[in-house]
């Protein structure tokens, strides 16, 4: 059995940066009152939700919340310390345990600045299964501890 | 086909004696009845054959022990014998030819003639290890490409004497040399021809063209085979040689179980009907309950029940001739639940029995004043002298006999073994070594048809019938059929043409074989 390893739940800060073009410009899109609003990025990718079926995720979380799955360099996200298997547990004191995969989508491109709550403590450890004819198995299993 | 009666070795007429509380079975109980009994089939076995089929079988017998006999009482086939002393003739001819055409020899010549020597050497070895080897079969119209070599032969062996005899003899040739010359070129000529032999005969079928798919009639065991390039009859020699080794041996009697038993047990399950008329089966609707089901064996109580039932059911319906789906699958459950039943008693038995023998060790050999120092070890201590492997099996058999008899009966097996068979076989197993369950093997299954110990025929000949619509010296071609017929068994042959593949190649460039993980959900913000 390995040692626990370290598990926190942190705040982080993100401010959201509009997106740039190949030329610099910034990229608009319609909002929702008609006009034109500048796009805005966090800069990662985020997978679960409480619609989803997390058997088809590779990584093996334990359960249907909103787990980062890939963050971008450079980006709002790494700069506040977000990092890839981190649960976010609320963002602007929204709780998003019941909220389905878009609800979340649509929760995090509503808010330009966001203040999350984070969990981390998800890693992947090794096992060795040794049976009775001597023979070791490697087994890869990943636990959110 | 054997009764009881006459062999009295078998194992049911050993134990006969000990089945008379199995009523239901034993058929001697209508000997008792004798002077009302007038049923329609006097089955005296359990087999379940009468005696019309018997006559039907025996008849059928005779007619291929004849047909065998008359090839056998003359010592050799005649056809075959003919094809055998003209090609060794003719062989032998064109082999002494160049020896016969050389006279005494000088010094220039010897490095030629060395070289003949050994061509020759060369040419006898191989045509021994080719051609000199004990036919397989022998097939209903000529072997072509057996004829063209022989041919070939003949003309050059013919053409070359012909030179000889025109040149040497008439026009006096005495360059001794060239006469070598001669002589090795004819040399030459036959190892070709032995070469065109190899390739013709032994080598254009190897490659696989056609794929043979053979369907055994009675049963309906099918196998699938790749051949070369053949003629219809060498093919068909190739299919009776691997059906010899593929196929389940065909057991007459496990077809005849469902119909037999209904039959059967209807006659004497519920009350008969005497038609005076002829030709009157089981009919009657009370009589259609009876059956069996599968082997016609095992325990009363459970299928005394069952006829109970099923004589109330199918009571209304269809009289002893058609029998619906649902019976008869009905029936085959019964039949595999019963043989799975007697199976693992079986395998049970023979486990215990080989329990019981282990191999003498070498302080055991020597004798009783070793024993004391093995006391410790209470349940191993041998019981009695050390006896050989035949003594041993016959020791231990009679705890795995009842269990062996049972599955050999459930399986229509037991008219194929004797009690001395199965104790050779055991005396064997123990001899080697083996365990149960390589010991009870070969009564597990049918097993394969070459090792059938009462094949029809005998073991070293056999007699087929090929038909077909065309003639069987033609070669193979995609959606020719045949059939090879020998009494009840039909194996109807269809070949089909392998496709031709086409291969394209698919290369890995690592630089662009790369994965991604594939997530159902996943957002980009």
């Amino acid at each position: 059995m390995p040692s626990s390893p370290h598990t926190q739940t942190v705040q982080l800060q993100l401010e959201k940066v509009p997106e740039r073009d190949s030329h610099g410009q910034r990229v608009m899109v319609k909002d929702s009152a008609g006009g034109l609003a500048p796009k805005l990025l966090t800069g990662f990718r985020f997978a679960g939700g409480i619609d989803q079926d997390r058997q088809y995720c590779p990584y093996g979380y334990p359960d249907c919340g909103i787990y980062v799955t890939h963050v971008y360099s450079g980006s709002p996200a790494e700069k506040a310390g977000l990092r890839v298997h981190d649960k976010i547990l609320q963002v602007n004191g929204n709780n998003l345990a019941f909220l389905g995969h878009a609800q979340v989508a649509a929760l995090l491109n509503r808010e330009t600045q966001l203040s999350l709550l984070v969990h981390r403590g998800f890693q992947r450890f090794t096992t060795q299964l040794s049976d009775s004819l001597g023979s070791e198995a490697r087994v890869s299993a990943s636990v959110l501890l | 086909p054997p009764t009881d009666s006459d062999n009295p070795n078998e194992l049911g007429g050993l134990q006969q004696h000990q089945q008379q509380q199995q009523q239901q079975q034993q058929a001697n109980q209508d000997d008792n009845w004798g002077e009302t009994n007038t049923a329609l089939t006097g089955a005296t076995s359990e087999t379940g054959m009468s005696a019309d089929e018997m006559a039907r079988y025996s008849r059928e017998l005779d007619a291929a022990a004849a047909a065998a006999a008359s090839a056998d009482a003359a010592g050799f086939d005649c056809g075959r014998a003919m094809a055998t002393v003209l090609s060794v003739t003719l062989g032998l001819a064109a082999f002494i030819s160049p020896l016969v055409m050389l006279k005494e020899c000088s010094v220039a010549c010897e490095g030629k003639l060395i070289s003949l020597a050994f061509r020759l050497l060369i040419l006898l070895v191989a045509t021994w290890c080719l051609f000199f080897r004990r036919g397989r079969a022998s097939m209903p119209r000529v072997y072509i490409f057996r004829v063209l070599i022989l041919f070939l032969i003949f003309v050059i062996t013919f053409a070359f004497w012909l030179f000889y005899g025109v040149r040497v003899w008439q026009y006096q040739e005495s360059d001794y040399s060239s006469i070598v010359e001669f002589a090795v070129g004819l040399t030459d000529a036959l190892l070709f021809v032995h070469y065109l032999g190899v390739v013709l005969l032994e080598i254009r079928h190897l490659q696989a063209r056609y794929a043979i798919k053979v369907l055994r009639s009675p049963d309906g065991e099918s196998h699938i085979y790749p051949v070369g390039e053949l003629s219809i009859q060498r093919a068909a020699v190739l299919v009776l040689q691997q059906y010899a080794v593929d196929f389940n041996a065909f057991n007459p009697y496990l077809e005849q179980a469902y119909a037999s038993a209904r039959n059967r047990s209807a006659h004497r399950r519920s009350y008969r009907f005497y038609d005076v008329d002829q030709g009157s089966q089981a009919n009657g609707s009370a009589a259609a309950g009876g059956d069996n089901g599968g082997g016609g064996n095992g325990g009363g109580h459970s299928s005394s029940g069952r006829h109970q039932r099923r004589g109330s059911a199918a009571g209304g319906g269809g009289g002893g001739g058609s029998r619906s789906a649902a019976d008869r699958f009905y029936d085959e459950c019964e039949y595999e639940r019963r043989l799975r039943k007697r199976r693992a008693r079986l395998v049970t038995a023979a486990e215990e029995a080989f329990a019981h023998v282990r191999r003498a060790t070498n302080s055991e050999l020597m004798g009783p004043q070793h024993l004391p120092q093995h006391m410790s070890q209470q349940q191993q201590q041998p019981i009695g002298k050390p006896m050989s492997a035949y003594e041993a099996a016959q020791t231990v058999f009679p705890t795995m006999l009842r269990a062996l008899q049972k599955y050999l009966r459930i399986t229509k097996q037991q008219p194929r073994y004797t009690t001395d068979m199965v104790l050779h076989h055991l005396t064997n197993c123990i001899h080697y070594g083996l365990s149960a369950k390589a010991f009870i093997e070969r009564y597990l299954t049918q097993g394969p048809v070459v090792e059938d110990p009462r094949a029809p025929a005998g073991r070293k000949r056999q007699t087929w019938t090929l038909l077909c619509d065309c003639m069987p010296s033609r070669s193979l071609d995609d959606g020719v059929q045949f059939c090879l017929r020998q009494g009840d068994v039909s194996l109807f042959c269809t070949v089909k043409r392998i496709p031709f593949f086409s291969l394209g190649e698919e290369v890995f460039d690592n630089k662009r074989h790369k994965f991604v993980l594939r997530l159902n959900s996943e957002t980009s913000v």
